[in-house]
């Protein structure tokens, strides 16, 4: 992520992909209240390559000492030191010149951390809250696990996860909402292959696609996948159709599982969120597990359940979802 | 850029930088050799290209090869190899709408501008059959001129049934917030879904929300578009026409039955709600906006308009009758205002030391000007075409097709000046209004605040202009009032001021006139030398203008100027339709429009153009202008014909006078062309019509008078080796040779610059008959170089091989003379009597040039 140090006030900027500094507070990202600079006086933008810093101003912006002329892009060197509107003001210091980064700011202490597709708040051992970008409509959606409410988060949104208060910073990339981006595939277009062991203490979760498959290693949240599916595939292979097919009820779930209501939740998020990292532009990941009136089942629609040496369960289904 | 990442060529495009880097590829910027022009290329990762995205991409390339607008990014090829899959495109420098509304600050009528300008686009797309199904900001790119392109087609749809739909496995492609319900519901989308898309973009650009309430989740969105009524805009706190308000409110109509017909429809009406719209940013400040159109002024609260519109009411009438002839529309009719064409006069000095008051009147002279130009509905006459008229005799007035002329006196004594204004008009151009101004010759930029009120006040326009002071300072502006009225004569003063203005430029970006000098000084020295670089330059100093000025009609006429030089004839059209929006004068851009039909060689549009502007209203230039047309298209009688009628209007006009003794000239009657220039010599001593009267004193082998006349024109204009040249040749062929010697290296020993093709041939002609053959050639060989299809080059060429008796090379070139454009009669120069006289070239010669050898004057008459 790159960011900006403003030497005046000391206050670090993250930059957006296109980045806008004035006098105009509601209309300009970065403000910089001082009479020299105008309305919107400079922007700072990624064309994927570099980042470019363009005058729009009246009194002009100084790059290094040098005054830009306006309009005309330069690219902006680590160290750098921008002047806006007069080169006797404190400067703004290039600090970092990164690709643009979405990130979560800590309001309290100033922290920030990079998001990458799917996090769990406060951490992954005890989650409240399940930040995910969704490959359905670009957004982070915010989910509460507990009560699964969800909300969409732009770019300024706050929400208090425990103490902390935090902010979403939004770099909102031009380039990556082109229309002519890479098709997403839903999840269950996937072949899942789970494996347990004999004594099923340790259970492994491969995908199948068309480029090899993809290994997600042994934890402990494919258990509950795999407890769900075989459920899907008896109910399936005593006839029942396709939308009654591996209910369970999440009580009855946690007891057969040994796992109290809310760590069977986390579980579910966990294995959201490992999908959704090894498989960047997956949708439906909130249908992994589908939820019905306290009731749970698995959305996978082709897998297989392997014991030992022995396929157990198979399903092959072309789910309506 | 990392080199080694990205590649040097695709196929035959070289590969100049990245533009963007996302996720489905990258775009380039490279240039096609061939065509000589820059292109993007939007090059698809490998790893994604699978079978639908390749369909999909040919699919687009193929819509767009289609469409040719200025509103639409062009496309030029599709490449599909094992390397690249890729779409080559019109190169757009600039931003996404999305990026500018972000950086700068419009106000509504930018606004509206912006939505005009899709609306067209939208239309044109709409006409070939071409849905764009993804409306919004992200997809639509601005230039640097202010024009905006729409762009990224790829999920468009054609309306043809038998092309193949690509589409229809994603049904619910675009983007959430901005789909139609139908489109949203996977339904048959027709035009209209793009009708409503542009409703919800007319709302991000002129409120800068969505109407169905800011965004919570898309899913939520397209439970909104489905079901909820939006927001009404009249319903909104916006300032804005009640009318445009319920034309947006019906863009957003659910059923797209009920929603207007088309985009054309659409777009006319946004034309004509344009007048209506503020140019006055909501909230504080003016002073900052860098993007306010030079001098605008507020909207016209109209008090200035009941008095003249007794004068227009009939044409009014007439104007109503035509529409309703065509279509019957009452809210076209309501806005259509009555344009007021004002020309300015340049002021008259009284005063006993009239050198000490001249930059003072310079910047009254501008001052009056820019206050015209601020004024409301009105259009200021070009100066220029004011200026010859006045020249002219017969009435200013109705020579430029003025409706009122502003005269105006200043009488000066010690450092006061009395600016006396009047306006002039009616049948017999009497004054009607006067108003006085004291002034002290002392700071120029008050002196330009004042002139500039005191016509608003005489003309009673609201308000205030912007002053000039906020822009440039005094230093600065003294400096350009100089600059302005210096004589450029040689290509090394012209550099100079242009160097001066660079600087200046640098200082006050804002100073509007700076970047018209620079123009005009350009324009003028590339007219003469055609230096590339002259015009690179140009252009590089109109894009520092170009985020300043994207509104100003002024610094888009330059641009068109250029396109039209460069032979850029689609650009030119676009510049115009741009300027057309932003409040170009009818008047103005018929004209543009025959102009580039002119350059294009279509003479029968260009006549049909002029001829349909002169029902409009007529003016000396006007008849001028169809003469030109029709002499260009060989028709001499009609082209005789408008010269005279646009002698009525300016009995002593120069140009109309040049034009006929032209037409003389060309036709072979050397004795009417030749009593044409004594006239005009008589009223204008000017240096093109004693180089033209030396010409034919030479075709008639009068050599005294030759060396009389170019003797003239070169003390008129001492730096231009031309007239040294022709001086020496005349010396030369009356047999002075001292004399014709000291001429020629008077032009060979002038340093001459490498890529100036025409005074190179000066050089090689000057050498030539010196006797230093080999130092001709070699120079003659470089101006051939630099530019083969210069005149200049061509001529000399002939001359010079003549010499060498090289005759079949001389022939050549004369071929070559006569077909870009050296008129045939020219070959009956005294240069040429060697090839009349050889047995070897005789013959050909007389083919090639249709005369006949020996030649006489006389007898080419007939021809």
């Amino acid at each position: 992520m790159a960011q900006m140090r403003d030497l005046g006030s000391g206050r670090v900027q993250p930059l957006r992909a296109h980045h806008t500094f004035g006098r105009l507070q509601d209309q300009v990202d970065s403000c910089v209240d001082l009479a020299a600079v105008s309305r919107i006086h400079a922007a700072i933008e990624w064309n994927g390559v570099s980042w470019l810093l363009r005058d729009l101003s009246r009194n002009g912006t100084w790059l290094d000492g040098e005054k830009l002329s306006t309009g005309e892009p330069c690219a902006l060197k680590l160290g750098q030191k921008v002047h806006f509107g007069s080169p006797d003001q404190m400067p703004w210091v290039v600090e970092s010149l990164e690709a643009p980064q979405d990130i979560l700011f800590s309001l309290q202490d100033g922290s920030n951390y990079s998001l990458q597709n799917y996090h769990l708040l406060p951490d992954d051992e005890k989650p409240e809250l399940a930040l995910s970008l969704s490959a359905e409509d670009g957004q982070w959606h915010l989910e509460d696990i507990s009560t699964g409410e969800t909300r969409v988060l732009r770019h300024g949104d706050k929400f208090r996860c425990q103490s902390q208060l935090w902010q979403l910073f939004l770099v909102e990339q031009i380039a990556a909402t082109e229309q002519v981006s890479i098709k997403p595939r839903h999840f269950s277009d996937f072949d899942f292959r789970f494996e347990t062991s004999l004594d099923e203490e340790n259970s492994r979760l491969s995908l199948c696609t068309d480029s090899g498959d993809i290994d997600l290693g042994e934890r402990s949240h494919h258990y509950v996948l795999l407890h769900l599916a075989r459920h899907r595939a008896e109910d399936a292979q005593s006839g029942l159709d396709i939308n009654s097919q591996g209910w369970v009820d999440t009580e009855i779930l946690a007891k057969e599982l040994g796992l109290d209501a809310g760590h069977l939740n986390i579980l579910i998020f966990r294995a959201r969120k490992q999908l959704a990292e090894a498989l960047p532009a997956v949708t439906g990941l909130n249908k992994l597990i589908q939820r019905m009136r306290g009731r749970l089942r698995f959305g996978g629609s082709r897998y297989s359940v392997c014991k030992g040496a022995e396929v157990t369960h198979r399903l092959d289904a072309t789910v309506d979802l | 850029m990392n080199s080694s990442e990205h590649p040097k060529t695709i196929e035959n495009y070289r590969v100049h930088d990245v533009i963007g880097q996302g996720g489905m590829g990258v775009v380039y910027l490279a240039e096609d050799d061939r065509l000589q022009r820059q292109v993007a290329i939007k090059c698809i990762n490998e790893h994604i290209a699978d079978e639908v995205l390749t369909e999909r991409l040919r699919h687009e390339a193929q819509l767009l090869a289609q469409l040719n607008h200025p509103n639409i990014v062009q496309v030029y090829d599709f490449i599909d190899n094992q390397d690249n899959l890729a779409l080559v495109m019109e190169y757009v420098e600039g931003r996404t709408l999305r990026q500018y509304l972000r950086e700068n600050l419009c106000d509504q009528k930018q606004k509206l501008l912006f939505l005009a300008q899709i609306a067209d686009g939208l239309a044109a797309a709409h006409n070939a059959g071409i849905v764009h199904r993804d409306l919004k900001l992200d997809n639509i790119l601005i230039n640097r001129q202010g024009l905006l392109k729409l762009t990224d087609f790829g999920i468009a749809k054609s309306q043809d049934p038998n092309v193949t739909n690509l589409t229809q496995h994603d049904a619910v492609s675009g983007s959430y917030s901005a789909m139609s319900p139908e489109q949203i519901r996977g339904e048959k989308v027709g035009p209209g879904s793009d009708l409503f898309a542009f409703g919800i973009l007319a709302w991000r650009i002129l409120l800068g929300r969505h109407p169905f309430g800011d965004e919570a989740g898309q899913l939520l969105m397209i439970e909104k578009i489905l079901n909820n009524t939006p927001q009404r805009m009249s319903e909104t706190e916006a300032d804005l026409p009640a009318e445009l308000c319920q034309l947006i409110d019906s863009l957003l109509i659910k059923d797209p039955k009920q929603r207007p017909s088309s985009a054309s429809w659409l777009a006319r009406q946004l034309q004509v709600l344009l007048p209506q719209v503020s140019d006055e940013l909501s909230g504080e400040m003016t002073a900052h906006n860098i993007l306010r159109s030079d001098f605008n002024i507020p909207s016209p609260k109209v008090n200035y308009w009941g008095r003249i519109s007794k004068v227009v009411g009939f044409s009014l009438v007439l104007a109503v009758v035509a529409y309703i002839g065509i279509r019957f529309n009452p809210l076209e009719l309501l806005f259509k205002q009555p344009v007021m064409h004002i020309a300015v006069v340049e002021p008259e000095l009284e005063a006993s030391d009239p050198a000490q008051f001249k930059d003072l009147k310079a910047s009254v002279f501008l001052a009056l000007q820019d206050g015209v130009r601020s004024l409301p509905n009105s259009h200021l006459i070009s100066p220029g075409e004011v200026n010859s008229a006045r020249r002219s005799g017969g009435k200013l007035g109705t020579a430029v097709g003025a409706d009122i002329v502003l005269s105006s006196q200043l009488s000066c004594e010690q450092q006061r000046c009395q600016l006396t204004l009047s306006e002039l008009s009616g049948d017999r151009w009497a004054v009607q209004q006067q108003n006085r101004q004291a002034l002290l010759n002392k700071k120029l930029l008050e002196v330009h605040g004042r002139g500039q009120e005191a016509v608003r006040k005489l003309m009673s326009a609201s308000g205030t202009a912007m002053p000039l002071v906020e822009v440039v300072s005094e230093a600065d502006y003294q400096q350009f009032l100089e600059l302005k009225q210096l004589q450029i004569d040689d290509s090394k003063s012209a550099l100079e001021l242009l160097d001066k203005l660079e600087a200046m430029q640098r200082r006050a970006p804002r100073f509007w006139r700076l970047y018209q000098l620079y123009a005009d000084v350009s324009l003028q020295q590339y007219r003469s030398q055609s230096s590339e670089v002259i015009l690179t330059k140009l252009q590089e100093m109109l894009n520092k203008a170009g985020p300043l000025f994207s509104q100003s009609v002024d610094l888009h006429k330059i641009w068109f100027d250029i396109y039209l030089l460069s032979k850029d004839y689609n650009k030119a059209v676009g510049s115009i339709e741009l300027m057309s929006k932003l409040s170009l004068d009818p008047w103005d851009s018929e004209r543009m429009l025959a102009q580039v039909e002119m350059a294009r060689g279509d003479t029968t549009a260009a006549i049909e153009k002029f001829s349909k502007r002169l029902q409009l209203r007529s003016s000396s230039q006007a008849y001028r202008d169809l003469a030109e047309a029709y002499w260009k298209a060989g028709n001499k009688e009609e082209a005789v014909a408008n010269v005279q009628e646009s002698l009525k209007y300016s009995p002593e006009d120069m140009q109309s006078h040049s034009l006929l003794a032209s037409i003389f000239m060309a036709s072979g009657d050397f004795s009417a062309a030749k009593e044409m220039y004594l006239e005009i010599l008589a009223k204008h001593p000017v240096v093109s019509v004693y180089e033209s009267l030396g010409l034919l004193a030479l075709l008639e082998r009068d050599y005294s008078s030759a060396i009389d006349y170019f003797s003239k024109a070169k003390r008129l204009k001492p730096k231009e080796r031309l007239y040294s040249l022709y001086l020496g040749d005349s010396y030369l062929l009356a047999g002075n040779l001292q004399a014709a010697q000291a001429e020629f290296e008077n032009v060979a020993s002038f340093d001459v610059a490498e890529g100036n093709a025409s005074e190179l041939s000066y050089q090689a002609r000057s050498l030539i008959q010196m006797g230093e053959t080999m130092a001709s050639l070699r120079i003659l060989q470089k101006a051939q170089a630099v530019d083969a299809s210069n005149k200049s080059v061509a001529f000399a060429s002939a001359i010079v091989y003549s010499k060498v008796g090289n005759y079949d090379s001389s022939l050549l070139w004369i071929e070559t003379a006569i077909d870009i454009g050296i008129q045939k009669n020219w070959f009956a120069l005294p240069w040429f009597d060697v090839l009349c006289k050889s047995e070897k070239s005789v013959k050909e010669f007389e083919d090639i040039t249709g005369l006949n050898c020996p030649f006489s004057p006389l007898k080419s008459a007939a021809l």
